[in-house]
């Protein structure tokens, strides 16, 4: 769990510096912390899909993917 | 306004000659999946807003009730996937097709990307509500338990088979997602845990209310429309990887043919 403690610490050092100049960061540390890593994981993941979606759709003809008709 | 153009081997006429494709028809997407998509992105900001901007601090935990609107909808939607998997799993062993194949390889494969967001969420939300970020308890380790399952399905999938011998290994996996899901959610109530009961799932009112209650609705619905649009795409994926793999498959055994015929 180092790597998540790491995330929360440089989370919680932009929440007191830069994005809400909250005098107690602790909380917004956490709180930014768990929605940038599910828009990492999602996004990350989401971005995955859709090149490899493509990397394959040029390897076949287009009646291959029946979705376009 | 130029339109990009790339190429495909035309198979089809089996020339191996590079025929023309718009750029924008490549790829999973329809016009449907589009419209969805562009829907998934104006939920996601204004879940963002509600939030992270309108929903105030709660009484108890403060700014930190912000992450109920990350880590609830990520615990739902996994939850979501994992049930749409063994249950596809199920009608694989009883139809046999590739649709429900794909299916149940979708749903576990994002059930297990969602999982994993649950862990780190939750470790987070742990370190600001607990004081720490793991801990032995019933919830938390039936869901790495979870998370392992649903890794064990996606490495049995990719061990070299026939589709029918790679379909029945992994349905049965898949169908053991379903006890693992009711023992994850039970876990509260069943055994001492360090972890809170449903907010809102229950028989009793909610805990919460107002613009909370509103927040926390509108993350689940936005992570049920990504479910949705992510879904579909990595169906239409695996769909493709098949045909791909079969037409390699048909190019090789025409390659050694005509090999055959020049000797």
């Amino acid at each position: 769990m180092s790597a998540v403690a790491s995330i929360v610490a440089a989370a919680d050092v932009v929440a007191q510096t830069t994005v809400t100049g909250y005098s107690e960061p602790a909380p917004w540390g956490y709180v930014i912390a768990g929605w940038v890593s599910v828009v990492a994981i999602v996004g990350g993941y989401t971005g995955w899909v859709v090149v490899k979606g493509r990397k394959l759709a040029r390897q076949l003809p287009p009646e291959e993917r029946r979705w376009m008709e | 306004m130029t339109t990009q153009i790339d190429t495909v081997t035309d198979r089809a006429t089996g020339s191996g000659a590079k025929v023309p494709v718009a750029d924008g028809d490549l790829g999973t997407g329809s016009r449907r999946t589009q419209v969805l998509g562009f829907v998934c992105l104006a939920a996601v900001a204004l879940w963002g807003f509600l939030g992270l901007v309108a929903s105030p601090p709660d009484e108890v935990q403060g700014e930190a009730v912000r992450l109920m609107y990350v880590h609830v909808p990520v615990v739902t939607v996994a939850y979501l996937a994992s049930f749409i998997g063994a249950l596809a799993s199920g009608v694989w062993l009883w139809r046999k097709t590739q649709w429900w194949d794909l299916v149940a390889a979708a749903a576990v494969e994002l059930a297990a990307v969602f999982t994993a967001a649950t862990l780190v969420t939750g470790a987070i939300w742990g370190g600001a509500a607990w004081g720490t970020y793991w801990v032995w308890d019933a919830r938390l380790t039936s869901t790495a338990l979870l998370f392992l399952l649903q890794l064990g399905y996606l490495a049995v999938r990719r061990i070299p088979a026939t589709s029918e011998v790679r379909g029945k290994r992994s349905a049965i996996l898949g169908l053991l997602l379903v006890p693992n899901i009711i023992i994850v959610n039970q876990s509260v109530t069943w055994w001492r845990s360090i972890h809170q009961d449903a907010t809102v799932f229950k028989l009793s009112p909610p805990n919460i209310h107002g613009v909370q209650y509103f927040a926390f609705f509108w993350s689940l619905i936005t992570g049920a429309l990504i479910l949705l649009w992510l879904m579909v795409h990595r169906f239409r994926v695996g769909y493709l990887q098949d045909q791909v793999d079969e037409h390699g498959l048909d190019l090789a055994i025409a390659e050694r043919r005509a090999e055959g015929e020049t000797r």
